[in-house]
């Protein structure tokens, strides 16, 4: 899809008739643009954070807060960037019992609005673990107590338990990747697939990788599992409420359809890269490993086969 | 995950967000957790 970047000032006003068209369109007349920030986050799209009022029917001034992902033109972190497949995703998701997602509110396809596709959602007030600096060695989850981290990681394992049991078929199939075989073949033909197009990118321990994905292609486990992967399943990208339960998941961008062991196995690697792979230690209430899955099976999560995807992939 | 840190790596001092020694850092870390995934398992 044509994209243009554009400058700032165009964008607002941009965006500022855009948005006034869409509101209206909702019997909210009048719209503002009452503050913009960009806060830097991100790295497979643009985030843009707005306040917005408008005017509704009875009179009173409605002030919404929204969140804006803008499609990024280049410097691409995957094959087909999608903006719009992260709306479906969460649109999908919207309803399903202890998977929240934010509320979608618009989607656009014309690039000339913001030089790029974009969607729009509610944005969702509360606080998400950092990955840099690790939110084992900084940040607000250091303040936690020991059990206040317990409930939090529960909170997110719970979250990805409620994921995993969605029935994906009505309203998800398109996530489905393309190819033949159980979902796990679909899900290895379409990493193989990405794993050849970053084949510029692989110059940090190209041996390593290699060997990584040949192994995990070699050691495939039988494992019948479907369902929908989100594919970062960590809890950095959770937003927590004051009282540690999840209001929001956020990041749909490589979710697909595979065995569930798949987000497992991402969100196990993610914290031995944030606490062991950087010299961390892990705080205390965050459970290790095994406890960690077996936290997971407790909470319904589906059992993955002896020779466990969690322990295949990744690695 | 080893790989999206590669390519974000390469994104990431393309478009001048950091300088290339500080972005080999992750997909450095990244890779030694493989390294070492694939020796354990080869034990």
């Amino acid at each position: 899809m044509t994209t243009q970047p554009m400058s700032q000032l165009a964008a607002r006003e941009s965006l500022a008739g855009w948005l006034s068209r869409e509101l209206a369109a909702e019997d909210c007349r009048d719209a503002a643009i009452q503050g913009l920030s960009a806060p830097g986050a991100g790295y497979s799209g643009k985030t843009v954070f707005a306040t917005v009022s408008c005017t509704a029917p009875d009179g009173a001034e409605r002030v919404q807060e929204l969140v804006f992902r803008v499609q990024v033109p280049d410097q691409q972190l995957f094959v087909a960037p999608d903006a719009l497949r992260q709306a479906r995703v969460m649109s999908a998701l919207a309803g399903r019992p202890g998977v929240p997602v934010p509320a979608i509110r618009f989607t656009e396809t014309d690039p000339q609005v913001l030089g790029a596709p974009f969607y729009v959602m509610d944005r969702v007030r509360g606080r998400v673990p950092g990955d840099v600096p690790s939110w084992h060695r900084k940040g607000w989850t250091v303040d936690l107590t020991p059990a206040e981290r317990t409930r939090l990681h529960d909170n997110g394992l719970a979250a990805l338990v409620a994921l995993h049991r969605v029935d994906w078929r009505p309203g998800l199939s398109f996530l489905d990747p393309p190819g033949a075989g159980s979902a796990l073949d679909r899900y290895l033909g379409q990493l193989g697939r990405w794993y050849e197009w970053c084949a510029p990118s692989r110059r940090f321990g190209p041996d390593v990788l290699a060997a990584g994905l040949r192994y995990v292609l070699d050691h495939r486990p039988g494992d019948p599992g479907e369902g929908v992967v989100w594919g970062d399943a960590r809890v950095g990208n959770m937003c927590f409420a004051d009282d540690l339960s999840v209001a929001a998941l956020f990041d749909w961008e490589s979710a697909t359809i595979g065995p569930p062991g798949i987000d497992l196995g991402w969100w196990l690697m993610f914290e031995r890269y944030l606490c062991e792979a950087q010299g961390l230690q892990r705080l205390d209430g965050v459970p290790g490993r095994e406890r960690a899955i077996a936290r997971y099976q407790e909470l319904g999560g589906p059992r993955s086969p002896t020779s466990s995807t969690t322990s295949c992939l990744p690695p | 995950m080893t790989l999206i840190t590669s390519r974000l790596a390469d994104v990431l001092v393309d478009t001048g967000r950091v300088t290339a020694d500080i972005a080999a850092i992750y997909p450095t870390r990244a890779v030694g957790l493989v390294a070492e995934s694939l020796d354990r398992l080869s034990r």
